[in-house]
């Protein structure tokens, strides 16, 4: 009888032995998380898709990271685990918590990513595998009130792969407050110079030690900044949200400590695991319309200033006149280019253009062609204007000769021919002579159009004038 | 050449009678543009017709180009080409002269259509010039480095030259090279550059290409294609030039509409082919 009980016991103990492992083994699969558990859709997704889901070469739980290593760690875990399904079901709320904490260790650990070995190890960042990196230089530097770990940049952020960085997270810290070209905005922290000749003929040539090549290096040398060609590169403030903090709270003791840098971040970020985006404008760093992006800045005071400039350089199809874009436009040499020489005009600081900004690229026999093409521009521009003149002078004599339908046509036509010959005028054919060219042409066909049939009148008119004296 | 160079419109109006009337005929122009359009194009069309059936391969043409010009050694604006075809021990060796072709191109500048050569050069467009059709009608249109003339030549100025090398790049064909004996006009650094001007010194005058005239088989064919009653008008409907520009000009495929065309009853031209990239000793003469 007593070896009954016994037995019945142990029996008991070991059954609930089992129960317990069997029940710890089964809510520790990243399926139990992921698919028994509907809140955990979006995370489960992602880690699925991540390097330490399917797709990578281990398969990492999701217990090994969310929960610190250790028996005693992962008992912690379960009991806070049941607490949130607690909360979750007596609550209305859709999910539990958005920022998860997930401690430096559990990343750390000997078979994972050993810190010895992953502190100085360089990487290769980003979709071409171009940005340069290493762990350290990164884990050393602090943001006041910000707690350097993990998950401070691995963080996983919307619909992105579990735990990669996304690149927004990079240019907070890089380009915040900081020069494009200088300090952490620094090109060429994160990319390697190209060597590759700008000027497409000489790509494929045989190098020639008397030609110039120009390379970014040799720009580098010349001292010209990087924005004076990839101005767009960077865009956006990282200000405040506007209504960032008024999503949270409401008292204006709170409100007012807003600009405590190191109080919100340590507020937030260390202890809330708040994402840079949460409080900050994004900032954006990729190519877009690099003239668009010096001509704002130009035109802060004027809004739509420089259009006609910006019209010129881009050189789009105008009537029968060709796309044409600027001969610098391939290398993406915008208004800051050769708009380098400083000066006061009316007590504002205004940025001249120069020929000095050619030379500085290209030959010393360069600083004569701004000077060439202004001479012919202002001179395309006046034998236009001449005629343009001389074709309304001519309607004008000799408007009650023609039928009024015929009068309104040649109105036109020279008005047209006016259109073209603004953009040239106003825009400053300089900044695309070639275009510029064109334009003025597709201005005289319009201008001899009218002149063609009106000159004839005037010889005659000269012959029987001539004939009566 | 001076009567089709003149920038003053005014004196253009007194240079003839006949110009009047044309200005006359010109006013039209706003109401009906496809007659204005006819007008125009009577400027002669210049083209060349090579028959490979009478090519014997003496490079006569090369030497009279290089007596009548500047030519310096070492570069041709003429040369004559071979291709051998068919199998041992029945072989055919035919002699393809080339030249610049005058291309008609097909990018726009302006209202003219223009080879790549004429489209890249950044000296284009620069002074106004106007042109006097054979009938006195006006043509106004641009001079530049490297610049399409209304009857079709694409001749250069080499004042304008700043000797950039745009143009050698955007040949498809390698018909321009440097001037190594000659400076650029406007960068005396550089070289000038070379390639046929189809002779439009002796043309303006009424005389034939050297090349032509100097051609013993009488293979070169020059003239006007816009008269009907030439040769080589005639020689272009009888084979068909024009329809079939695929199979009678030199590399369609570059599609800049050549003005000089074979006749190729062999359909050798097909089996004859340069590297791209080696396009530039496609002007040097080398006899085999
Ligand atoms: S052959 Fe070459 S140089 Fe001659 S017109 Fe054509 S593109 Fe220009
Ligand atoms: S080398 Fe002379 S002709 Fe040729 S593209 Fe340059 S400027 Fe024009």
């Amino acid at each position: 009888m007593k070896k009954g009980i016994v037995l019945t016991i142990v029996l008991i103990v070991f059954l609930a032995a089992a129960g317990v492992l069997s029940v710890e083994s089964y809510t520790a699969k990243p399926q139990f998380c992921g698919t028994k558990c509907h809140i955990m859709d979006k995370p489960y997704k992602t880690w699925q898709a991540s390097k330490h889901g399917k797709s990578g070469k281990v398969e990492v739980r999701c217990v090994d990271c969310h929960y610190a290593p250790g028996e005693k760690m992962t008992l912690h875990a379960k009991f806070k685990g049941l607490g949130q399904l607690f909360t979750y079901l007596s609550s209305d709320e859709k999910e539990v918590r958005k920022a998860t904490h997930i401690a430096d260790i559990s990343c750390t650990t000997s078979k994972c990513h050993p810190a010895d070995q992953f502190m100085d190890k360089k990487l290769k960042y980003g979709e071409k595998k171009k940005v340069s990196f290493t762990h350290k230089t990164h884990f050393d530097k602090t943001i006041p009130g910000q707690e350097m770990h993990c998950t401070t940049c691995h963080i996983k952020a919307g619909d992105e792969k579990h735990f990669e960085v996304p690149k927004e997270q990079c240019y907070i810290c890089h380009f915040r407050k900081s020069d494009f070209n200088k300090g952490r905005g620094a090109c060429n922290l994160c990319h390697e110079i190209p060597t590759t000749p700008l000027q497409s003929q000489k790509k494929n040539a045989q190098p020639d030690k008397d030609e110039k090549i120009i390379t970014h290096q040799s720009l580098e040398k010349a001292g010209v900044a990087c924005q004076s060609c990839h101005y767009q590169m960077i865009r956006g403030e990282t200000a405040l949200m506007p209504r960032a903090c008024k999503e949270c709270h409401s008292d204006t003791a709170v409100l007012a400590k807003k600009n405590d840098m190191k109080l919100m971040h340590s507020e937030h970020v260390a202890k809330q695991k708040a994402q840079c985006a949460d409080c900050h404008q994004p900032i954006v760093h990729k190519e877009s319309d690099f003239i668009e992006a010096a001509r704002l800045n130009c035109a802060s005071c004027h809004p739509d200033h420089h259009s006609y400039q910006k019209a010129l350089l881009v050189g789009n199809p105008y009537g029968e006149v060709p796309a044409t874009p600027n001969l610098m436009y391939n290398v993406k040499t915008n208004c800051l280019g050769c708009h380098q020489k400083q000066e006061v005009l009316k007590g504002e600081p205004v940025l001249r253009g120069a020929a000095r900004a050619c030379v500085d690229c290209h030959t010393k026999d360069h600083e004569k062609l701004l000077a060439d093409w202004e001479k012919e521009v202002q001179g395309e521009v006046a034998f236009a204007k001449e005629n343009h003149d001389r074709a309304l002078a001519l309607l004008d004599e000799f408007k009650d000769r023609l039928d009024p339908e015929r009068v309104a046509a040649f109105k036109e036509q020279i008005a047209k021919g006016q259109q073209a010959l603004d953009i040239v005028v106003y825009g400053n054919g300089v900044h695309n002579k070639k275009y510029a060219i064109m334009l003025i042409d597709e201005a005289m066909n319009s201008i001899y159009a009218v002149l063609d049939e009106l000159e004839p009148l005037a010889e005659e008119q000269n012959a029987t004038e001539e004939n009566r004296q | 050449m001076s009567t089709n160079r003149t920038d003053d419109r005014r004196e253009m109006l007194r240079v003839s009678g006949a110009a009047v009337v044309a200005a006359g005929l010109m006013s039209t122009s706003l109401l009906q543009p496809k007659e204005a359009g006819a007008a125009r194009a009577k400027a002669p069309h210049w083209v060349m017709i090579m028959d490979l059936r009478r090519c014997m391969g003496c490079r006569a043409c090369t030497v009279a180009c290089k007596a009548e010009y500047d030519v310096p050694l070492g570069a041709f604006k003429t040369v004559v080409k071979q291709v051998v075809t068919g199998k041992y021990p029945d072989t055919r060796r035919t002699t393809i002269p080339r030249r610049c072709n005058h291309c008609e191109g097909t990018e726009k500048v302006g209202k003219m259509t223009v080879p790549p050569c004429v489209k890249v050069c950044p000296e284009y467009p620069k002074d106004r010039r106007v042109f006097i059709t054979p009938e006195g009608k006006k043509i106004r249109y641009r001079g530049g480095a490297t610049y399409k003339r209304p009857d079709g030549l694409i001749l250069l100025d080499n004042d304008s030259c700043t000797g950039c090398g745009k143009c050698i790049d955007a040949c498809p064909y390698g018909a321009r090279t440097f001037n190594k004996r000659k400076a650029a006009g406007k960068d005396k650094s550089k070289h000038a550059i070379v390639k046929c001007t189809s002779c439009v010194h002796r043309l303006d005058e009424g005389v034939t290409p050297a090349c032509v005239n100097t051609c013993a088989a009488g293979a070169r064919i020059f003239g006007d294609l816009n008269d009907p009653d030439s040769e080589v008008a005639r020689l272009a409907r009888e084979f068909k030039l024009l329809e079939n520009r695929d199979k009678t000009t030199m590399k369609p495929e570059a599609k800049t509409m050549p003005n000089i065309f074979y006749i190729d009853p062999d359909g050798v031209l097909a089996d004859y082919s340069f590297d791209e990239k080696d396009k530039l000793a496609e002007y040097r003469d080398i006899v085999e």
